[in-house]
């Protein structure tokens, strides 16, 4: 059957982006960056995207182009593809395919929440206290039973069409389906999202007794560098104590920088850009051989940034200080993406003007940007069944809906320690762990003379050599380095479960052994299909028997 | 909010703003042969 291709570079450009807009760009961002130094973490972050961000970008799109050139549209055949001595690679590419599943059964979940949210603001069922608020989420996901939902019906309910609408997307496939969705989606999140920033922006002193709770003040909460949280804070008075020179202390800067901020600024890069997943690999599979990866890789990496540092950076933060000060605002963002989306903004909402209208506005809009990239999660484990057993797209969508629909019961079910445990696995670790092999794949085994060829095979620019030495030494370093200080300092109480309570240790090991199956299950096909692909060839290969020349006859 | 605060938050969106700028300038600009966003 013909390989589906975009019908165009905008298309796939705005599938990218679509993709990595989510809600990483508009609740992450802000709550990490005003945890971390404000407009002192944009340094680290800046240096992130330059380092690792961008050049991951560059590898996923061109590892994704040259594989879809062989028929392959997923990491297990592109890997092969690449270095089809070894046996093993592929093994490595399944991750490519396990990660984006196991995302999509919690994100369709949360994403309905969105879907759900969005009608709630628009019927003003908001209430209005912060304890309200929380008990409202607690009991629409049916942690307790209550005034506001008795039991998990209602979640359910937006949880059915949330996902109905996903599968409806893919079976129209690339073109159809995915293409013509994000160039309707990504236009109208935008539009949204200016809406949004110019109704906060306009808020001024709401209180106009507490004349410091205001918008401009709100900003700085985010913007106003906080140099101490950018360094060891404790190594460096101990320095100037020691009565050490400046200059002198700032050549010792390597050793009292602070590793958490610059830990946290390259996993917000990873978190946004969806780099190390897989869905950019395969989106760029249905690219032709000589469409641009170089100029497209890169305005999609900038659409996401637009959306994160300039929009997403200017609705939450600003909105929740001009309504509840410093120190409130603090706490939502030290609670994070579910603090900030799901408490703060009602909260806001109830007390803005025309709350209504801007909460739909916000949940709708954060429902588009799931949709866009819960849509590409999916596409990987379709373009393995089609590619790799040839089922048509009707036959795969329906084998995907059916699997998926099952497993999105485990997060549905078991809640947040369910979610919490897929989301570290799949996009915390497996996300690392899969851009190191795609990193050390491209520059080491294919080679950085041929990856660069490839890279800029039917490129609108050049890229600057300096990324030569980028992609083939300090990417994949900084890769090792993160996984190496995560499993030196996380790793035996992440598998030890050390300090969880008893019931949230049940979820969490359940969940453990759903991904090993997942994962021996998602070996085992691959396994049998290039066992399949082996005999086929050792056939083809070998003369006609006799048998087979007398039925000829 | 300060000094500071407004040179990184100005400086960050003019950087990506700019870029995203010269992005889509080239990625529309038309090319001979009949090139540009339309042609896949």
């Amino acid at each position: 059957m013909a390989k589906e291709q975009w019908s165009g570079r905008l298309g796939v450009i705005l599938a990218v982006a679509g993709s990595a807009i989510g809600l990483g760009n508009f609740l992450r961002f802000p709550g990490v960056a005003a945890a971390n130094g404000g407009g002192a973490f944009m340094i680290p972050y800046f240096v992130a995207i330059l380092l690792l961000g961008l050049p991951l970008m560059w590898v996923e799109w061109t590892i994704g182009r040259f594989g879809g050139g062989f028929g392959h549209s997923t990491a297990p055949g592109a890997f092969h593809t690449m270095w089809n001595k070894n046996r093993f690679i592929k093994y490595f590419g399944v991750i490519g395919i396990f990660g984006p599943i196991v995302i999509y059964i919690y994100y369709v979940y949360i994403e309905s929440w969105l879907l759900g949210y969005s009608f709630f603001a628009l019927a003003g069922k908001f209430p209005g206290a912060k304890g309200g608020v929380s008990d409202f989420l607690t009991q629409y996901t049916g942690g307790e039973s209550g005034l506001h939902f008795s039991n998990l019906g209602t979640a359910y309910g937006f949880f059915l069409a949330t996902f109905i609408v996903n599968i409806a997307v893919v079976y129209f496939g690339i073109r159809g389906g995915i293409e013509r969705v994000c160039k309707i989606a990504m236009p109208l999140l935008l539009v949204m999202a200016v809406v949004l920033v110019v109704r906060v922006f306009t808020l001024g002193t709401p209180n106009p007794a507490q004349p410091d709770n205001n918008v401009i003040n709100g900003l700085g909460f985010l913007w106003n560098p906080d140099w101490s949280v950018l360094m060891n804070d404790q190594a460096w008075k101990t320095l100037t104590s020691a009565g050490v020179p400046f200059q002198e202390r700032l050549g010792s800067l390597p050793y009292v920088l602070n590793a958490k901020v610059w830990l946290a600024a390259a996993g917000q890069v990873f978190f946004t850009l969806s780099v190390g997943i897989g869905a950019i690999l395969t989106y760029a599979s249905y690219l032709k051989k000589n469409d641009d990866v170089a100029l497209s890789g890169l305005t999609s990496a900038t659409a996401n940034e637009f959306a994160e540092v300039v929009l997403g950076g200017s609705i939450v933060i600003p909105a929740a200080f001009a309504f509840f000060g410093a120190a409130a605002t603090a706490q939502f963002a030290k609670g994070g993406t579910f603090d900030l989306g799901f408490l703060a903004m009602p909260m806001v909402l109830n007390h803005m003007p025309g709350g209504e209208f801007f909460g739909f506005l916000w949940f709708f809009l954060l429902f588009l940007a799931g949709i866009t990239s819960s849509i590409s999660l999916s596409q990987p484990a379709l373009a393995f069944l089609e590619d790799e057993f040839n089922l048509s797209r009707r036959e795969s969508v329906i084998l995907f809906a059916i699997v998926t629909f099952i497993l999105c019961h485990a997060s549905v079910l078991g809640g947040m320690p369910v979610i919490g445990e897929l989301d570290f696995w799949a996009s915390n670790f497996c996300l690392v762990v899969f851009a190191l092999v795609e990193a050390i794949l491209f520059a080491w085994v294919f080679g950085m003379d041929r990856a660069w060829t490839e890279l800029h095979a039917g490129s609108d620019i050049r890229i600057p050599r300096f990324y030569r030495f980028v992609l083939k030494y300090v990417t994949p370093l900084l890769l090792i380095v993160i996984l190496g200080g995560w499993a030196w300092q996380e790793l035996v109480p992440t598998l030890t479960l050390k300090g969880d309570p008893p019931d949230v240790k049940m979820g969490k090991t359940l969940s453990r052994i759903l991904l090993v199956l997942m994962f021996a299950i998602l070996c085992f096909l691959v396994w049998a299909v290039w066992r399949r692909r082996a005999r086929e060839e050792q056939a083809a290969l070998a003369p006609a028997s006799p048998d087979a020349s007398s039925e000829g006859l | 909010m300060t000094a500071t605060g407004w040179i990184f938050m100005l400086t960050s969106w003019t950087v990506i703003t700019s870029v995203l700028a010269l992005c889509l300038f080239w990625t529309f600009k038309p090319r001979k042969g009949g090139g540009g966003p339309a042609a896949g």
